[in-house]
């Protein structure tokens, strides 16, 4: 038995069973990060000490029989943007390289509650901003599948330790599909829950209105379990919703006859790789093999979608990173005369050159005269896309297309041109624009043997139908093999 | 015509708070945010007279809650991660 290719549910179930003890799971892992960590570059702190301190003491509960907790003993990952007290967060920044946080992030409290086992914290775009893990300031992370590839990002790091076995599951955040974009990439499953599901509080923020914590896993059954777990309202975070049904593995094995999924021709149009192109229409197939029926539709405002989502994403960012003035935390400049200077220094030196581009990009589209042009007409945009997805919802349970327009390219390809990056984003910005839940699933890989994403959306709080498709899509096609025999190169 | 020039970024920046490292990085700036307004330009082609905006995803209703005592951050911990304090205060350089 090999422990780093174990799932959530086949580790509680041999934990609970004391087949295996907390400790020889979480120090099996810590080996394999170890070994080959270096080269993935998947962490950016590695919870050692702590992390095995707190697995002997699981060890001595489940002697005693008292695991309690849905993740009694499991391992996990955490992006680097989500609050964990006394463990630093970093945001994969220089301006928050020492900051360490007072208090942990809801989703933490929740997951805590459980009983698991916290691994580290893992490499991200500098503040979520990017779509390849390039823009960490600590170092560039690797995609398991092709160390010459990029994981994708932001949460590349969540992403590929998943893939990697470092852990059974992780947590990333989405606000443009940073989630679902590395999880295509690595070949694991990730979910954008719908906005308002997941509490925000403790996330560092990027674009509040846009933002989403979300659980990538090897495999459906964990992604729902974990999502189970971490939703819920939190009376800090406002917008987050009270009273909901927030259970999701029930029922999704059900049968697919009789849904109905639409498939946008847009999503298979201009600049969506062949082979994309052919992994989705196989999957449509997949689909009406189950009894579902699916049928080509329009969504025409999707070519809008990447312009408003960066004008509105951009000018939100511009806003929440004025908190970092370098005087309650993070990063301070010396040398500073007086408070102008002082925060001049600090940010320019603190902040790396893509956050810059886009503080810079949100200061001018919020700037007298261009607020109405551009933000205002951005979010209008907004309304007709979700008026389309809401129209497209009153005939069809899901929505089916891509994740991203390619497979993961080469490190180094694309991170000159930050509008062709830009203009990846065309699949996933949509669901965050609408608050709309989407996940991306395995189904296939390119010729150069890189994975490819099939994502489907669903109506606000239709996370359970998204799982019961994706569930059954799952047992058709699957990479399940395939990431249990990668071999990690170590350089 | 270019709406975006280098006096426009470096006033946005300055907005911003943030320092140009150089002439060379302003240039820079100016012509990534340049390509990126005129590819936002793609929305004027829409008829956007009779459509609302929408500043989020879901309908939002004000959260209220009693108004409770309850344990703040201590002085401590609201101090742990600042590089300069004097006396239990957040210490900055002069303002005027």
């Amino acid at each position: 038995m090999n422990i780093h290719e174990l799932t959530v549910e086949e580790l509680y179930e041999k934990i609970q069973s004391k087949e295996i003890k907390p400790s020889e799971v979480v120090g099996a892992l810590f080996d394999r990060i170890e070994a080959s960590d270096e080269t993935i570059g998947s962490f950016l702190f590695v919870n050692k000490e702590e992390g095995l301190k707190r697995a002997e003491e699981l060890d001595r509960l489940q002697e005693e029989d008292k695991m309690d907790g849905q993740l009694f003993g499991i391992p996990m990952g955490i992006k680097d943007n989500i609050c964990t007290k006394d463990i630093l967060t970093t945001c994969a920044s220089h301006m928050l390289e020492d900051f360490n946080p007072v208090y942990d992030a809801t989703v933490m409290e929740k997951l805590n509650h459980e009983n698991p086992v916290m691994m580290g914290k893992q490499n991200m775009d500098e503040f979520a901003m990017g779509g390849s893990t390039e823009n960490s300031y600590f170092k560039v992370a690797r995609n398991p599948w092709d160390t010459k590839a990029v994981p994708g990002g932001s949460s590349g790091g969540s992403a590929a330790a998943v893939a990697a076995g470092y852990v059974p599951f992780s947590l990333g955040s989405d606000t443009g599909g940073s989630v679902r974009q590395p999880s295509a990439f690595c070949g694991v499953v990730g979910m954008k829950p719908t906005y308002g599901r997941v509490s925000r509080y403790g996330l560092v923020a990027f674009a509040s209105s846009l933002d989403q914590i979300g659980p990538i896993t090897r495999n459906v059954r964990d992604n729902a379990k974990v999502l189970e777990i971490i939703s819920g309202n939190h009376q800090k975070d406002a917008t987050s919703m009270p009273d909901m049904d927030n259970t999701f593995l029930e029922g999704i094995d059900a049968d697919l006859t009789g849904m109905k999924i639409a498939l946008p021709k847009e999503f298979l149009g201009e600049g969506i790789d062949d082979e994309v192109s052919e992994s989705v229409k196989n999957a449509a197939k997949i689909f009406e093999s189950l009894g579902a029926t699916v049928e080509e539709v329009s969504i025409p405002h999707t070519k809008y979608g990447v312009s408003a989502y960066y004008l509105i994403a951009s000018s939100e960012a511009s806003a929440n990173l004025a908190r970092f003035d370098g005087i309650r935390y993070g990063y301070k400049a010396e040398g500073a005369e007086t408070l102008e200077e002082h925060y001049k220094k600090t940010r320019s030196e603190g902040f790396g050159s893509e956050v810059k581009r886009r503080i810079l990009l949100g200061t001018f589209v919020l700037s007298a005269g261009h607020y109405d042009q551009h933000y205002i007409r951005a979010q209008k945009l907004r309304s007709l896309m979700e008026d389309e997805m809401k129209e497209l919802f009153s005939s069809y349970d899901l929505i089916m297309g891509p994740t991203t327009p390619t497979p993961a390219y080469e490190i180094g390809e694309k991170s000159e041109d930050s509008l062709k990056m830009y203009k990846d984003d065309i699949l996933t910005v949509p669901a965050n624009l609408t608050g709309m839940p989407a996940l991306s699933i395995p189904s296939g890989l390119s010729e150069k043997g890189r994975p490819i994403g099939l994502q489907l959306i669903g109506n606000h709080f239709d996370e359970k139908k998204i799982y019961n498709a994706a569930f059954k899509f799952e047992e058709q096609y699957n990479l399940h093999e395939q990431l249990k025999s990668l071999q990690l190169e170590v350089h | 015509m270019s709406e975006i020039t280098i006096d426009t970024v470096k006033h946005v920046a300055n907005l911003a708070r943030i320092e140009l490292e150089d002439e060379k990085a302003a240039e820079a700036f100016t012509k990534e945010l340049d390509e990126v307004v005129n590819y936002a330009h793609l929305l004027d082609e829409l008829d956007l007279s009779s459509t609302e905006p929408m500043f989020h995803a879901l309908d939002l209703n004000n959260v209220l809650r009693e108004d409770e005592v309850a344990e703040p951050l201590t002085q401590e911990e609201a101090l742990r991660n600042t590089k300069s304090t004097k006396d239990g205060y957040f210490k900055v350089p002069k303002m005027l």
